[in-house]
């Protein structure tokens, strides 16, 4: 298994197993992919894409709102341990009820207030020291606001981050519709979070969505808008270690994939080099 | 004292956080207005703008995932399942849909099912294709829990159907893209499940296992299931623990 890259920044995207073929044939594209599922127990190309492509567990590994099961953080190190990646990473949710009742099947944002602040830091302490990996966070975006806040969710992710010593995943399109549906200036917004905690970056782009009746995340190739937000974050970010293009989803095709990845490349000043394989 | 007056006993951020989840997950809820609730009148509409967006998601995910093999013909079909999701019916269905719910589950796979019946492939074995995965749209939509009665009952979206095709010998053929033939019509009996960790199974079941299940109705003991059947009651206890195993079946708490 390929060491994660240590010199420059390591730009990557996700692994669709739709697309193993490609990577495989294409293979120096990419610098890493992040996973968002376990391999299927069919898909033959797996022991070759982990054998060619350092991995980062981005799994749904639980809701840190509510403590994780003894059967959750077990599979937490289990994956870990198929993909000995330099950090793990989850997000800043609540989706589903305590009783298991209802869920929203969704990334959903928790009430910023203190008692969700203990329970994340409580929460992520355990799942990082079970793991024994380092945790990094990423942020959500609300859609609406909900009467019970008691601070912004730029001060909890700060104090979030101070708390456990986390990294933070910023996801640059969640923050863009963050600050677009609460009527804000993107870089200004952004501006108000942690950004020297900042270890990784996810770019990607926003589609316009009839529900929300305006912009919603899509799995489309990044926007120039967004990749240079995420480079104003990078100039910010003192610990970045890796880019990821958040693309996951069983329509994306090869060409999109391979031209999402070149273009932030090329916005984050990283070029292609030839992977060297034992 | 005044029996009227009950002080009110402040709300956990914990279950505030459950009322919203509650509020976009079941049209039900949404419904009554949010009165007291955390989400303020200005944002109600925001809300269920929101709870709309997650329900076509989820329903959208879960039908592509589902009807994939009649997703293969969709040049001769001229139609694939998740395009109801933008239809005027599911658009009536949000103001109803109980996200995750058995019976949400059975009203959006039996709107994609009728979409793919109206403009058929000419082929015999269609409608089983498609009560194929209906069936598994049904494990791989019902995320709701029932809790379990006093005697071993069904799981909530389990579902044991005869077909008169031999379903599994016909996918691997499908995703292989070979022809259908008369040497797949054989009856085939098919048990659907869903654990509660969200695993489905579909497995082809002998006469015996298929007896059972549909004995295990919630009301007979596990020796009346035995006579029921036919079946030694050990052997009947062991094949019921089986069934519990996937999902088919639950027991007793």
């Amino acid at each position: 298994m390929p060491s994660f890259i240590a010199d420059r920044l390591s730009v990557g995207t996700f692994y669709n197993p739709h697309l193993a073929e490609a990577l495989l044939s294409e293979g120096a594209a990419v610098d890493h992919l992040s996973m968002a599922d376990p391999p299927a127990g069919d898909d033959a190309l797996f022991p070759r894409i982990r054998e060619q492509f350092p991995l980062l567990l981005h799994d749904y590994l639980g809701q840190l709102a509510d403590p994780l099961s003894d059967h959750a953080l077990e599979r937490a190190r289990n994956l870990q341990q198929l993909y000995r990646g330099p950090w793990i990473a989850e997000h800043f949710q609540c989706l589903h009820t305590e009783d298991g009742k209802y869920t929203l099947d969704y990334v959903f944002p928790p009430l910023y207030t203190e008692d969700f602040l203990r329970r994340f830091v409580a929460n992520a302490r355990r799942l990082a020291d079970f793991v024994g990996a380092p945790l990094l966070m990423e942020n959500i975006p609300g859609f609406f606001s909900v009467e019970h806040a008691q601070m912004s969710e730029a001060e909890f992710l700060q104090r979030f981050f101070e708390e456990t010593g986390c990294g933070f995943l910023i996801d640059v399109p969640h923050l863009w519709l963050a600050a677009h549906y609460q009527r804000r200036n993107p870089r200004e917004y952004i501006g108000e979070f942690p950004l020297d905690k900042v270890v990784e970056i996810h770019v990607g782009d926003v589609e316009d969505d009839r529900d929300p009746g305006g912009p919603w995340v899509a799995p489309t190739r990044p926007s120039r808008e967004i990749l240079e937000l995420g480079v104003w974050i990078a100039e910010r970010a003192p610990r970045l270690r890796a880019v990821t293009v958040d693309q996951f989803s069983p329509a994306l095709a090869a060409d999109v994939m391979f031209e999402s990845v070149k273009m932030t490349r090329e916005a984050f000043g990283v070029s292609r080099v030839v992977r060297k394989t034992a | 004292m005044n029996a009227g007056k009950m002080p009110a006993i402040p709300m956990s951020d914990r279950a505030v956080q459950d009322e919203v989840i509650r509020y976009l997950a079941d049209a039900n809820v949404r419904a009554k207005g949010p009165r007291r609730g955390p989400i303020s009148v200005d944002e109600v509409a925001k809300a269920a703008q929101f709870a709309h967006f997650l329900a076509r998601r989820y329903y959208r995910d879960r039908l592509a995932r589902s009807f994939r093999y009649s997703h293969r013909f969709r040049k001769q079909t001229g139609r694939i399942a998740e395009e109801v999701v933008d239809g005027a019916e599911f658009d009536r269905f949000l103001s109803e849909c109980v996200m995750g719910s058995l019976a949400s589950a059975q009203r959006v796979g039996g709107m994609a099912r009728a979409h793919l019946t109206a403009a058929p492939p000419s082929a015999a074995w269609w409608p089983d294709l498609l009560d194929y995965e209906y069936a598994y749209f049904l494990q791989a939509s019902t995320a709701e829990r029932e809790a379990s009665g006093d005697q071993p009952s069904p799981g909530l979206s389990a579902v044991c159907r005869r077909f008169a095709w031999a379903l599994p010998e016909m996918l691997p053929r499908l995703r292989a893209g070979e022809a259908i033939g008369d040497d797949l019509r054989r009856e085939a009996t098919l048990l659907f499940s869903r654990t509660h960790a969200a695993r489905i199974y579909v497995m082809e079941v002998e006469p015996e296992v298929e007896r059972v299940f549909r004995a295990a109705d919630g009301q007979r003991t596990v020796d009346e299931i035995a006579a029921a059947t036919g079946i030694p009651a050990a052997q009947a206890l062991s094949m019921l623990a089986s069934l519990a195993g996937i999902g088919a079946v639950q027991f007793p708490a």
